[in-house]
């Protein structure tokens, strides 16, 4: 029986005890990562912010047409066809049209004709949204995402 | 007590050890080989990028296949109540390309999608089956506890009805729910199923069918597989068959009207949806619901009393019910009965018979319907060979003697009246209905010159009885003491013999 006092000699080849140790952490780390996953479900049962607005021959440019169940205002030009929100950053109230841009009624914010703030407490601008084409050539707005304003999708 | 060095610790505890964790890495590897590559959605979406990409020609092409990543797909509709992820799979119903590959990458067929964006309304609000599945045989849910599986496909036209009505999709690709709506008239449900409160008793209500699951229907003797619409289809198809001792008359149906009359039937679910989904005929004929549209009389006839008296111009004996079923357009009826008793019967029924009662409490029928109907009844072309009778002046209904009578009723009408007149074959005569609204007048013509086209004969002529004034007189007074509190004692006591005295 060797001394406590005495260094022991390291273990030459523990290789079975390494091992046994190296794969349980192995394990346990492996289903951590799995119980933190687990949380977060691969997809949520929420609406999706994608919508299709018809195809791209109902607007020829020069065409304005605002979408009320979706709160957003499609702008076709030679340029192409952009979408904007009409739902003001501050509190969410439905922003009206003006000559010089959009007024909001509640708190009397103000943006100009792309939606940038000119005026009153919105914090950010209207954000526009991306559009693409679905298979069946319709247009498809997606109010999920954000573009920078100025985009619009070319035909 | 401390934890040895490892180089200490007993050999066996380092293999069971090590054995323990590969184990486990084993099943996590496992796992993660089958969320990878094992489930289906995966699979087919690994296939539709072959696909797309084989069909990537064009600029269109390409920023498909670029935009396609395999991930979970779905369309969720909270105002309708609907999260479908069928697009996991289903992935090309909205490109026209997809024409002519193999399922379950085909596109939608018909025009459907185009008038009804599938990102407003969902799959399963047409199709049923469980949406939230990403495994086919989780989505049909058949032979699972879901209250609505898939739908086979010639049965999803019922599904428009949620919205539609019937004639609103005629053509329009609801043909088939339009042919089960007329089928549904033609057939005369209405006699014994009421839709909307209105129609017959000896039914049940059939407004929310089409929302039954199929713990509530007797499934035992259904040959295919237990669901709602097989029931539907094989009880149509015969009646005894699925419910044993079943009332209803089997209707006659080929196969294709089976399916039409099944879809429709199905299409009956007062689903609570959103205003804005329902079509606007729809709405019209909800909001009228309380007011009901002007039908002729022919057309309520024909609805509500062509089931059991069928045209009506003559008597028959049905066999399924057992029973006479009176020829309420024969030209002695329409001649010798006035309105008072019509409406009166009508109105109430005639207890003790298959008539229910139509009125605005029981068949939920206006006055002002009923009135039509008597008004279709004595419309009926009458034929002009036929003599009818004019009441004799002479006599006096107020000195009949219901004892003489009775002896005659037990000799000539209990066979088909039944004994104290309750009814048998021919209809009751002992009930209220008929004994406040029918005058003696109409009893003894009816009595003495039968009903023509029908099972009454005339019973004073010299073959069927030749019964005298005085007797037929007699009749009367017996058939009245019937009834007004019920069957007279003296007939209870014993059957055709009024007087209770031993033969």
């Amino acid at each position: 029986m060797p001394s406590r006092l005495e260094p022991q000699a390291m273990p030459r080849r523990d290789f079975l005890g390494m091992a046994g140790l190296g794969s349980a952490g192995l394990a346990i780390f492996g289903s951590i990562i799995g119980m933190v996953r687990l949380p977060k479900p691969r997809v949520l049962p929420e609406a999706s912010g994608r919508f299709k607005i018809g195809p791209p021959s109902e607007f020829p440019p020069g065409t304005v047409k605002v979408i009320p169940e979706h709160n957003v205002r499609i702008v076709a030009t030679e340029r192409g066809i952009a979408a904007m929100s009409l739902v003001c950053t501050h509190l969410g109230c439905i922003v009206a049209e003006a000559p010089d841009g959009f007024h909001c009624p509640c708190h009397g914010s103000r943006f100009d004709a792309d939606g940038k703030v000119v005026g009153g407490p919105a914090p950010r601008a209207l954000p526009w949204f991306p559009i693409s084409r679905a298979a069946d050539g319709a247009l498809v707005v997606d109010n999920s995402g954000e573009t920078p304003s100025g985009t619009f999708f070319e035909v | 007590m401390t934890i040895p060095p490892i180089n200490q610790i007993d050999h066996r505890i380092k293999i069971w050890l090590l054995i323990v964790s590969l184990g486990a890495l084993a099943a996590l590897a496992a796992a993660a080989l089958r969320e990878e590559f094992g489930s289906e959605w995966r699979h087919y979406q690994r296939q539709y990028t072959d696909i797309l990409a084989a069909k990537a020609t064009d600029e269109q092409g390409r920023s498909l296949l670029k935009a396609h990543e395999i991930k979970l797909r779905q369309i969720v509709v909270p105002e309708l109540g609907v999260t479908d992820r069928c697009v996991s799979c289903h992935l090309g119903i909205d490109d026209p390309r997809m024409a002519a590959v193999s399922n379950p990458f085909k596109v939608h067929p018909g025009e459907y999608l185009r008038v009804h964006p599938v990102e407003r309304f969902g799959c399963t609000i047409c199709h049923r089956g469980q949406g939230a599945a990403v495994v086919f045989a989780e989505a049909k849910a058949e032979d699972y506890h879901w209250d609505y599986p898939l739908l086979p496909i010639e049965l999803t036209q019922s599904s428009c009805g949620l919205c539609h009505t019937p004639p609103e999709v005629d053509g329009a690709g609801g043909d088939r729910l339009a042919s089960g709506a007329r089928l549904f008239e033609i057939k005369g449900c209405y006699s014994c199923h009421k839709l909307a409160g209105r129609g017959g008793s000896m039914g049940l209500a059939l407004d929310r069918e089409g929302l039954k699951v199929k713990g509530q229907m007797p499934m035992a003797n259904v040959a295919g597989p237990h669901t709602v619409p097989e029931w539907l289809m094989e009880h149509f198809a015969d009646p005894q068959k699925i419910v044993a001792g079943s009332q209803m008359r089997n209707p006659g149906l080929s196969y294709d009207e089976t399916r039409a009359l099944t879809t429709y039937v199905l299409s009956l679910q007062e689903r609570d949806l959103p205003r804005s989904y329902i079509s606007p005929a729809l709405n019209a004929l909800l909001a009228e619901r309380n007011n009901p549209s002007e039908l002729s009389g022919e057309q309520l006839y024909n609805r509500f009393c062509s089931n059991c008296h069928d045209r009506g111009t003559y008597g028959r004996f049905d066999k399924a019910y057992n029973k006479f079923m009176p020829a309420i357009r024969g030209a002695s009826l329409v001649a010798y009965a006035d309105s008072i008793f019509l409406a009166a019967n009508i109105r109430s029924g005639r207890p003790g018979t298959m008539m229910p009662g139509w009125g605005i409490g029981a068949g939920g029928l206006s006055e002002a319907e009923i009135g039509r109907i008597i008004s279709y009844l004595k419309s009926a072309p009458l034929p002009t060979d036929v003599p009818i009778r004019e009441m004799p002046a002479s006599l006096d209904f107020s000195h009949g003697n219901p004892l003489q009578g009775g002896h005659t009723f037990a000799r000539l009408c209990v066979g088909c009246h039944g004994p104290g007149g309750i009814g048998n074959y021919a209809p009751a005569l002992s009930n209220k209905i008929f004994q406040t609204t029918a005058d003696s007048a109409f009893i003894y013509r009816t009595i003495a010159y039968g009903r023509i086209d029908a099972a009454m004969p005339a019973f004073r002529n010299p073959g069927r009885g030749g019964l005298s004034d005085a007797q037929i007189v007699d009749l009367v007074a017996y058939v009245r003491s019937l009834g007004a509190r019920g069957t007279p004692r003296t007939a209870v006591a014993s059957t055709g013999n009024p007087t209770g005295h031993k033969p």
